[in-house]
């Protein structure tokens, strides 16, 4: 099925190009953020995808998903750019370790490349209060643990724990999700 | 599970030394363990772009590469379009002119509708402020007439030559027909073509005439001079005030991107942003400061409301104002909306 949105971008349609730069530029950085851990860094790369993409558009090929193709490439660049950081931390070193050399993870899996935003805000939604809390606290506003700690007069245990049923949580729920695509697309490839 | 555990104390920065060896040669012993690493990895940074407001922000990205990407323009300076409050502003070279320019534009429109007019063969056609207009002319020349313009021909067009006149904005389509050059009659300016498409902005209350040329060739000639030969991609810009003549080589989308309902400015002085904004949206400005007209705007707006428009003005530069909607006076008729511009007082 030919991409329409492909075809106008490839035909330098400047609203077509925005459109899909804005469906997908927060998606992609934190796509660039798994790999680099900085969202300074996460963004300039994906910047720098978005500036190539228009600039080499005419290359567009509307019969294949431009979506896998932009996260393909921000996964080469983001790799790319993890190869030649300099400063070893004790950091990325592991996501030297998981990342850089290996070919198992394809980003047409990744699970940011699903559109589901509105199932994982659903899914924050649903966590208890106090777990809620404790994650957004971790996650939003970056708190480290012991400040979480005594912000909500509880113990470092306790937010640890939370922090875990948190993602476990999630996981779960966003599991079960995608499984459902899953099943749906499987029996509609059974009904036709 | 306990791994679980030490790879989210990893993303939130809380793991001890010793666990990071843990977690080390947990990775290394087994693929899946990596599997494992990055489902949580994308997990953390799916929740962290969904909750952490902020951290990308799609509108000064945009702006990085629309610049970046040269987006928009003819030169390299970055053109924002609009989406939400994002702008760039220039600060040029005063050049105030008087805010009495605003009214005239009404004394060549007389109807609430636009109007086609047949007295003595002359057919013109007038749209009113807030709208536009299709044309298909004999000779099957198509013509899109912008807001606030009027277009007129008479009985002996297409007969030996193609004659018409423009007051105002329009985008021409012409046929080709070599034999009957078609002739575009602005106050300040002829055109001349014989099968091209075009684009003329001539108004009586702006202090330019431009005519950008998309495609074929066509002739201009300023104040009854001679001749110039203009390619696609090239621009005649008259100013009526000093006199000049400009030929310049732009992109000439930024020109008719009118047609696609779109508002283009390009350091375009503030008093021509509000008569272009005017004409759009069918409404009146009042400027209170003076000071005001300094301010230059590079800018696209599609489609947006009024409203918005405002607002993002206001968003980038020191301005605050006003929108009084359609009042009925005294005479029971509705008068259009008034926008009143002031200056804001605190720095942007």
């Amino acid at each position: 099925m030919k991409d329409q949105l492909a075809m106008r971008i490839k035909l330098g349609d400047e609203q077509a190009f925005e459109l899909f730069f804005r469906k997908y530029n927060v998606r992609l950085c934190a796509f660039a953020n798994k790999f680099l851990a900085n969202s300074e860094e996460a963004q300039e790369v994906v910047q720098d995808m978005f500036v190539k993409l228009w600039d080499n558009r005419e290359e567009i090929d509307p019969e294949n998903s431009m979506k896998s193709y932009v996260f393909k490439i921000v996964q080469n660049l983001s790799i790319n750019r993890l190869r030649r950081k300099k400063v070893e931390s004790r950091y990325n070193e592991i996501y030297k370790m998981v990342y850089i050399d290996n070919h198992e993870f394809s980003a047409h899996e990744s699970l940011l490349a699903r559109e589901l935003e509105a199932q994982i805000v659903n899914s924050i939604k649903k966590l208890p209060p106090e777990c809620r809390k404790i994650f957004d606290l971790s996650r939003s506003e970056g708190l480290k643990y012991r400040e979480i700690a005594d912000t909500l007069h509880i113990s470092i245990k306790t937010v640890e724990a939370q922090m875990s049923k948190a993602l476990r949580s999630l996981r779960t729920e966003l599991t079960d999700y995608i499984t459902l695509i899953m099943i749906s697309i499987i029996s509609n490839t059974l009904w036709f | 599970m306990e791994y679980h555990n030490l790879i989210i104390k990893f993303f939130a920065g809380e793991i001890s030394d010793s666990e990071l060896v843990h977690l080390k040669s947990w990775l290394e012993k087994d693929p899946e363990n990596r599997r494992i690493f990055d489902a949580e990895n994308e997990l953390w940074q799916e929740a962290g772009s969904q909750s952490n407001i902020g951290a990308y922000d799609n509108d000064s990205a945009w702006i990085n590469i629309s610049g970046g990407a040269g987006l928009g323009a003819d030169n390299p300076k970055p053109v924002v379009i609009m989406g939400k409050a994002k702008f760039r502003i220039l600060v040029a070279a005063a050049t105030i002119f008087a805010l009495v320019t605003f009214g005239s534009v009404t004394l060549w429109l007389t109807s609430e509708k636009s109007l086609r007019q047949l007295s003595g063969g002359i057919t013109r056609i007038t749209t009113n402020e807030g709208e536009k207009s299709r044309i298909s002319l004999p000779d099957s020349s198509q013509i899109l007439l912008n807001a606030g313009s009027t277009f007129q021909y008479d009985r002996k067009f297409n007969l030996s030559d193609r004659m018409v006149k423009l007051m105002g904005e329009a985008y021409f389509d012409i046929s080709t027909n070599p034999q009957k050059p078609f002739v575009v009659e602005l106050d300040k300016m002829t055109v001349t073509a014989t099968g091209t498409r075009f684009n003329v902005f001539s108004f009586s209350n702006e202090n330019r005439v431009e005519t950008t040329l998309e495609e074929g060739i066509i002739h201009v000639s300023v104040k009854g001079g001679e001749p110039v030969e203009v390619k696609a991609g090239q621009q005649v810009v008259y100013f009526v005030k000093s006199g000049e003549v400009l030929i310049r080589d732009v992109n000439p989308d930024t020109y008719t991107s009118w047609k696609e309902n779109m508002l283009r400015f390009h350091d375009t002085p503030f008093e021509e942003v509000l008569r272009r904004i005017g004409r759009k949206y069918n409404v009146t400005f009042e400027v209170s400061n003076r000071e005001l007209f300094d301010l230059t705007y590079t800018a696209t707006f599609i489609d947006e409301s009024i409203e918005d428009v405002m607002q993002m003005l206001k968003t980038v530069s020191p301005i605050t104002y006003r929108i009084y909607y359609r009042t009925s006076a005294s005479d029971k008729q509705y008068r259009k909306p008034k926008i009143v511009v002031g200056k804001r007082k605190s720095n942007i």
